[in-house]
């Protein structure tokens, strides 16, 4: 390579560090800012000290979990996602290898409302999914709020018309001989199931689960319309409420922010490539 | 098939089925249900009928229109910039090197932390000059002796604020999902066309463009129902003001069935955005696809 090759090669890598960061700064900041006095925020705001975490504090940790209660939100979330993606899975995984390998009558036109449910959005029916569910509502009695709050968070949204589906397209791909040998075996439709498609299907089952987690751990809509109790909250709509509950203090807003991004960027950092990659396939395939 | 083996078969779709339809479908036809009927939040069901009444008044309603016009402002303006920006990221970053990963990296941020919290954090960041002290993007303006803005407290700002917040938040799904297409393009052709001596440009129109096109067309979709879907940004950042100027649909809905109580208005809302978002869906597809049989 000639000499000027390597400068442009130099120049467009700074380039590239210099958008990266600036890309950044806002999230930079936000870490920061968690991390520091609220007089020192305000006081460097506009200097580069703004991204500086100095001097450093753990108060405004403090602060989110004390009077922003981002304990018992970030459990709540915890129990709805899980909730959603295992329930979800027992639900769906079935249906999608019914919908895969067995024949049945009505078994294409139930495929086709399935999918046809797929262009449904959560803004069309969140006010009647709400009447809905909120005619279960003397259950509270029995129950207490809380349980019903965080199951009417959950069961509405374990069964999903495009779960299915993505889970058939793997199941479809997956050679029949080892099924047939399973058959042989005397194993049943659950055997099979169970011990051979499940097993096979590791990746689709991944990609479903972190699809259903970052849906589900991000969701702002359907809490804010069903949560009424501060211990039901989830993270994202307690934030929601925190940040403008006086008195207001930046740093603590943005401690309950970085509390609820962290569990986010743990699972991602694992799986982005691989949603990315199955959108591509299943996006451009149907 | 045997009997037996037909009711395995129902038993294995049965949960889903049952769940989906109480879920989805039946909430999907309460809906238009309720847009024909008059009902309030505290009426345990659907009130009189009063047939087309609920769409005549959410059309002529000027809190609707306002919401409509600016979702399709903030869509307008978001998807083409995010997908071009995206697209042009995707290129510089597709390759070996610790600069490309850096940046890819970084530009992927952003899409793993949740709306909510960039709301709540671009509202700090955005915040005016005043007594206790100005947000980021003010600071900075003021370090480089350049006028302070309003950004968010005022109408022709608030905007066009939450549009560069959410291309600065979106960029980087889009970006991703470019990269796996790029990759999935065979080195041959690129080869074959260095090879017959095209420059830059004439391979990226001739190789790059036409490889992704099937995935551009699949993100350019989603992007669009996602924008359209638009309002946890607004909601956080200016509860739909300044004086309206980022009213949502979505957040039309939202208030006029807990404020307004009026769950007839709210459904006959729905409904039209509904169908105003599947005829954009069904229309842009066709579009696409005209595009891409062009080529």
């Amino acid at each position: 390579m000639t000499r000027s090759g390597h400068t442009v090669r130099a120049l467009t890598a700074l380039a590239a560090l210099f958008v990266g960061v600036t890309f950044l700064i806002p999230v930079i900041w936000m870490f920061a800012a968690s991390l520091k006095p609220e007089s020192a925020i305000h006081r460097d705001v506009g200097a580069v000290r703004s991204f500086v975490p100095a001097p450093p504090t753990l108060e405004n940790y403090r602060g989110a979990f004390h009077r922003g209660d981002v304990g018992i939100t970030l459990v709540n979330t915890l129990i709805v996602v899980t909730v959603i993606t295992l329930g979800g899975l027992l639900v769906n995984g079935p249906a999608a290898f019914a919908f895969a390998r067995m024949r049945f009558r009505g078994c294409e036109l139930l495929f086709l409302l399935i999918v046809t449910t797929i262009i449904i959005p959560l803004e069309l029916i969140v006010i009647p999914l709400f009447m809905t569910v909120r005619t279960t509502r003397g259950l509270v009695e029995i129950i207490g709020e809380r349980p019903w709050t965080l199951a009417a968070l959950s069961i509405p949204f374990m069964a999903k018309a495009f779960n299915i589906f993505l889970l058939r397209q793997y199941f479809l791909a997956l050679p029949r001989s080892l099924e047939e040998a399973a058959f042989m075996d005397g194993v049943g439709w659950w055997g099979v199931y169970w011990r051979v498609a499940l097993p096979n299907a590791k990746t689709a089952i991944t990609t479903v689960i972190l699809l259903d987690f970052i849906v589900h751990w991000n969701d702002f809509l359907w809490p804010l319309v069903i949560c009424q109790a501060a211990n039901t909250r989830t993270v994202q709509l307690g934030l929601g409420n925190f940040f403008t509950q006086p008195p207001i203090s930046w740093g603590a807003i943005m401690a309950y922010a970085v509390l609820a991004t962290i569990p986010m960027m743990l699972i991602l950092g694992v799986g982005q490539k691989r949603i990315a990659q199955s959108l591509v396939t299943t996006g451009i395939r149907e | 098939m045997a009997r037996r083996e037909m009711l395995t078969a129902y038993m294995f779709v049965a949960p889903a089925i049952l769940m989906i339809a109480a879920f989805v479908l039946w909430p999907a036809v309460i809906t238009f249900h309720t847009s024909l009927h008059r009902t309030t939040l505290t009426d345990p069901g659907p009130g009189e009928y009063c047939g087309v009444e609920n769409y005549r008044a959410v059309m002529s309603d000027p809190e609707f229109r306002r919401s409509a016009i600016n979702t399709i402002v903030f869509t307008v303006l978001v998807v083409p910039a995010q997908t071009v920006l995206a697209l042009l990221l995707a290129q510089w970053t597709n390759g070996p090197g610790w600069a490309s990963r850096s940046l890819r990296l970084a530009v992927l941020i952003p899409t793993m932390i949740s709306l909510t919290v960039l709301s709540v954090l671009w509202k700090l960041l955005y915040e005016p000059v005043s007594a206790t002290g100005s947000g980021l993007f003010n600071g900075i303006l003021t370090s480089l002796h350049l006028p302070p803005q309003p950004f968010l407290t005022s109408p022709r700002q608030a905007m066009p604020a939450i549009v560069v917040m959410s291309i600065w938040q979106g960029v980087g799904f889009q970006m991703m999902i470019f990269l796996c297409a790029l990759q999935q393009i065979p080195a041959q052709l690129r080869e074959a066309a260095l090879l017959d001596g095209a420059g830059r440009w004439r391979r990226f129109c001739h190789v790059t463009l036409p490889g992704i096109a099937p995935t551009a067309a699949f993100v350019v979709m989603m992007t669009t129902i996602f924008a359209l879907k638009l309002f946890v940004q607004p909601f956080l950042m200016t509860r739909g003001g300044p004086q309206g100027s980022t009213l949502s649909i979505v957040q039309f809905i939202y208030e006029t069935t807990f404020f307004r109580r009026d769950l007839g208005l709210a459904c006959a809302a729905g409904a039209v955005f509904f169908v105003g978002v599947s005829t954009i869906a069904v229309v842009l597809r066709r579009m696409l696809r005209a595009a891409e049989c062009l080529r």
